[in-house]
């Protein structure tokens, strides 16, 4: 789960700090920054967990436009509950990076990386030497390393680095996406286990869960049941190399075999509820944090809070940690007030957000107040 | 990024209330971001108890504003059968119910009441002459009202009324008006 984020000169953020709790609403105006955070998680994620160089990861075009600093810095603040399978218990850890551009140039270093858990130091990289800690905390080796890339992504699984390596199993498991139904496909080549950015490769997502998560296909149909009327299940069929996803529905008098719907036939609205029942319920066990932008496109107005009372219901029971980004009313009516984290930003200065609005209105909703500009 | 915050909320009974007042006090030098309408979801015909039972909290929201903002609280129902005053004393009385103390004077609360209704004012701005207890045809669409507009515009400008003499109702809500358009 991710508690504390801090960000210096990355596009509107500059010197910004969030700190996030199990479920956390992003609110504000359009380019207050809200995405922008998410971005740079994914950054982040790609760098430590995706093998991405620095300047893929973060190119110079992120900087912030009106700063002249060639520096950018990021920390990251990730709390970890017990690990059976590696025997670690709960931890605290702490990731920063700090990247130097010469954006003339078109190149980007590695100025420094660190990585600890529990305020103990694991790994630590500067001015071209790493330095590799123990398990046991004593001092490993210290070796030259690569500029352009992350460290702590590149080193492989060891009985004496489970504590790294599990740092970098816990970014992977961060979901961060938007949804975007045209750009989803109904064919998959082959499993991803991964999502993309705009999750144009649910398919292959899904494909992945059919195979390593057998038994979440059950629970992703039983509330797809609920859902979408009449819908059966889902299937993958054969087609010559690649799988093409169906999505079968009941006849109308209920005999005979389902009629099956390409996945694409579906309209955005159906493809966007069968995606968001699988995010929660295709890993609810596996401890994921989830990071969705605007999960309220495209589903209509009676199916958000059921999707959104599920999804509150699973964090901390499966799912470790949600955090949306909405402007829909439903969503800020039911979590403004507990989970709001309020994105302002005057043109060309910093964006800030502080964990309470600058004002309420008794007598009007969290949504009516904000759509009269009341709450600054 | 900032936006400006809302300073007229336009509490009425249905979408061609809203749209003339709205176009109205854009041409008197209102910005469109300045409006939110609070409009009655049961619409034409049925919309005039919900504004009257919406009236005391929207006006208790505004007084708890006006500290901080320049806001407005326009109210708009028609009179139909009524008379303005007595469509007026209705909403006092349910100040009074609801324990509010009603409008005060200078207070930045306007009222709308049309007699009979709003296309009554209409007819009467296409050059028509009118009483306030016939009914006139509506528009097919909300937004036809744009000569209208235009017509109430000019006339305000000039400070004279054609033709005369206008519906009482409309020279009432003029002096309203007045005090909100910009």
């Amino acid at each position: 789960m991710v508690k504390r984020l801090y960000v210096d000169n990355f596009r509107c953020l500059v010197n910004f700090e969030l700190k996030l709790d199990r479920v956390n609403l992003l609110l504000g105006l359009n380019g207050t920054g809200k995405t922008t955070v998410f971005d740079v998680l994914h950054s982040l994620q790609e760098f430590v967990a995706g093998n991405a160089k620095v300047l893929t990861a973060f190119p110079s075009a992120d900087l912030t436009s009106w700063q002249t600093s060639p520096t950018q810095r990021f920390e990251l603040e990730l709390e970890v509950g017990p690990a059976s399978e590696v025997k670690l218990g709960p931890a605290s850890y702490g990731y920063s990076l700090v990247i130097e551009h010469d954006a003339e140039r078109r190149k980007a270093k590695v100025k420094s990386e660190t990585l600890s858990m529990d305020g103990k130091t694991l790994f630590h990289f500067q001015e071209g030497t790493a330095q590799l800690y123990h398990d046991d905390l004593t001092p490993g080796p210290q070796y030259p390393f690569d500029w352009t890339q992350s460290g702590v992504g590149v080193l492989q699984p060891r009985p004496d680095n489970k504590k790294l390596t599990r740092f970098r199993k816990e970014m992977q498991r961060t979901i961060i996406v938007g949804l975007q139904p045209a750009l989803m496909t109904s064919e998959s080549r082959e499993e991803a286990a991964s999502l993309s950015r705009n999750m144009e490769n649910f398919v292959s997502w899904f494909r992945y869960l059919s195979q390593e998560h057998t038994g979440a296909m059950l629970a992703i149909f039983a509330e797809l049941k609920h859902v979408l009327p009449g819908f059966s299940a889902c299937n993958l069929k054969e087609a010559g190399e690649a799988r093409v996803m169906k999505v079968l529905f009941e006849r109308p008098d209920g005999s005979g075999r389902p009629i099956p719907y390409d996945f694409n036939a579906l309209s955005h609205g159906q493809r966007v509820l069968i995606a968001l029942y699988s995010l929660l319920f295709g890993l609810k066990d596996e401890g994921i944090s989830l990071f969705l932008d605007e999960p309220d496109n495209f589903v209509a107005l009676r199916e958000i809070q059921p999707w959104l009372t599920a999804l509150t219901d699973l964090a901390g029971e499966g799912i470790e940690q949600a955090v949306l980004i909405s402007h829909h009313p439903e969503i800020i009516n039911y979590l403004a007030a507990s989970s709001g984290r309020w994105f302002e930003r005057e043109s060309n200065v910093p964006a800030r957000v502080s964990d309470k609005p600058n004002a309420t209105v008794e007598g009007l909703t969290p949504a009516e107040t904000i759509a009269r500009g009341w709450e600054k | 990024m900032s936006a400006g915050s809302v300073e007229v909320v336009i509490l009425c009974e249905d979408r061609q209330q809203e749209v003339f007042i709205r176009r109205f006090l854009q041409r008197r030098g209102r910005e469109r971001d300045q409006f939110r309408a609070v409009i009655s979801p049961a619409g034409r015909g049925s919309g005039e108890q919900w504004v009257r039972e919406h009236f005391p909290q929207e006006l208790k929201v505004h007084r708890s504003q006006r500290a901080q903002r320049n806001n407005w609280l326009l109210v708009a129902t028609d009179a139909d059968a009524r008379t303005v005053q007595e469509r007026l004393q209705s909403f006092a009385k349910v100040c009074q119910d609801a324990n509010v103390p009603f409008r005060e004077e200078n207070e930045e609360v306007v009222f709308v009441v049309p007699r009979r209704n709003i296309e009554t004012w209409f007819a009467y701005l296409r050059g028509e002459t009118v009483n306030e207890s016939d009914t006139y045809r509506r528009h097919d669409c909300e937004n036809d009202c744009r000569h209208e507009v235009v017509r109430l515009d000019e006339m305000c400008r000039r400070q004279r009324w054609e033709p005369v003499p206008p519906p009482p109702s409309l020279a009432t809500a003029c002096n309203e008006f007045r005090r909100i358009a910009q």
